[in-house]
């Protein structure tokens, strides 16, 4: 019995210096990993919405993979919309923002954080691919090979990004801006 | 030999005679799935280095208070923990490439190149030793793991991209179209296969001697 009390405390030692080191590598880092993931998104919003000087979220959707809506607002004259959108793709979650401006129009879309297979559906992050979103609205088609142009090799990325955006319009829509 | 030869000893012998990629042909998976970028395999070599280094260590220090019993619970935890500390340094200030390294960092907790250096080497040997042995393997991994990247990421995709600029190319007329399948899963058996199978005729041509 003894035998076995000392090999608990034992373990249980171990575990308690772990669980201190972690706790101050946690607090250590807290701050950097929260401040990245913010200047990530506002990065993502400025380059869909460049005009713009602040974003305010407005709504969470709970279902669907449109994450959060963002009002873009340059001072105090409202601009736009930009939408982030958790799109599925061929690697995992895209993460990806679209703005849109009063019109309905796509102002252009941002890739914040993909897994697709170098070479092929990473080229979903290329400026260029993502210009021919620019200009769409609700009731565009959004159908890839149609409309949109299909990465060569990444037919399954293109759709992702494109089901994504078809998905934030419509998102925009049902709330009614 | 006096402690520095032997410590020199044990990080050739993790370098070059029991190269756990090439020789021992632990640690696989995460090689495999992570060097398809140099710079990719950079981070990923540091990072193993840097848990296999730190566990080795702590393992070596409390070996004499480790009951054999349970050895392996508390190697786990000691890996698991550095694993996370590397993990969250990462996730803080190279945002980047654990964005692209993704699973594979946290990851390095199964590595059995890790445990199986703890279990093999640390618990039976000095802390000095442990720590040596603990940098040869990581140099090992690290060094083979560049190499499959290198060559990967050139001939895959025509470029080497490192730090967000081309420091090598072929030129464009490659890169309109290379040899895509190497960035692929298979592209990396293979180029791991050509890997071993090199190290074979060196070997050869080094008995025949």
């Amino acid at each position: 019995m003894k035998y076995y009390i000392k090999l608990a405390v034992n373990l249980m030692i171990v575990c308690a210096v772990a669980a201190a080191a972690l706790s101050l590598t946690y607090s250590l880092t807290k701050k950097a990993i929260a401040e990245q993931a913010k200047q990530r998104q506002i990065d993502a919003n400025k380059a869909v919405m460049p005009e713009a000087t602040g974003f305010a979220s407005i709504k969470k959707p709970k279902t669907g993979n449109v994450a959060t809506i963002y009002e873009a607002k340059k001072d105090d004259a409202k601009l736009g919309y930009v939408v982030l959108v958790n799109a599925r793709g061929y690697g995992g979650t895209i993460e990806m923002v679209v703005g849109v401006d009063l019109a309905g129009k796509v102002t252009n879309i941002s890739i914040i954080s993909q897994r697709e297979t170098p070479g092929l559906g990473d080229g979903i992050v290329a400026p260029k691919w993502n210009l021919q979103f620019k200009g769409k609205t609700v009731d565009d088609k959004l159908e890839v090979n149609k409309d949109i142009d299909s990465l060569t090799g990444a037919t399954i990325s293109s759709k992702a990004v494109t089901a994504g955006v078809k998905e934030a319009l419509k998102e925009l829509q049902q709330a009614g801006k | 030999m006096s402690n520095l030869k032997v410590a020199w000893a044990d990080f050739k012998n993790g370098l070059v005679v029991e190269n756990p990629l090439l020789v021992l042909m632990i640690g696989l998976c995460s090689a495999l799935a992570v060097s398809s970028r140099l710079e990719n395999t950079i981070f990923m070599g540091v990072a193993a280095t840097f848990v296999l280094v730190c566990s080795n260590a702590i393992v070596s220090l409390i070996k004499k208070v480790t009951p054999p019993t349970i050895r392996i619970p508390i190697f786990i935890v000691i890996i698991a923990s550095f694993v996370t500390i590397v993990d969250l340094s990462m996730k803080g200030y190279f945002p980047a490439a654990y964005e692209r390294l993704g699973v594979w960092i946290p990851l390095i907790v199964v590595n059995c190149m890790i445990l199986g250096r703890a279990e093999a080497f640390a618990y039976g040997n000095s802390i000095f030793r442990s720590v040596a042995d603990g940098l040869g393997i990581g140099a090992g991994y690290t060094m083979v793991l560049m190499i499959m990247g290198f060559v990967r990421e050139l001939l895959g995709s025509g470029k080497i991209i490192l730090f967000d600029s081309t420091v090598l190319s072929l030129g464009s007329a490659y890169i309109k179209d290379p040899i895509r399948i190497l960035v692929f899963f298979p592209g990396a058996f293979l180029v791991f296969g050509f890997l071993i199978g090199a190290l074979n005729i060196v070997r050869q041509k080094r008995e025949q001697k």
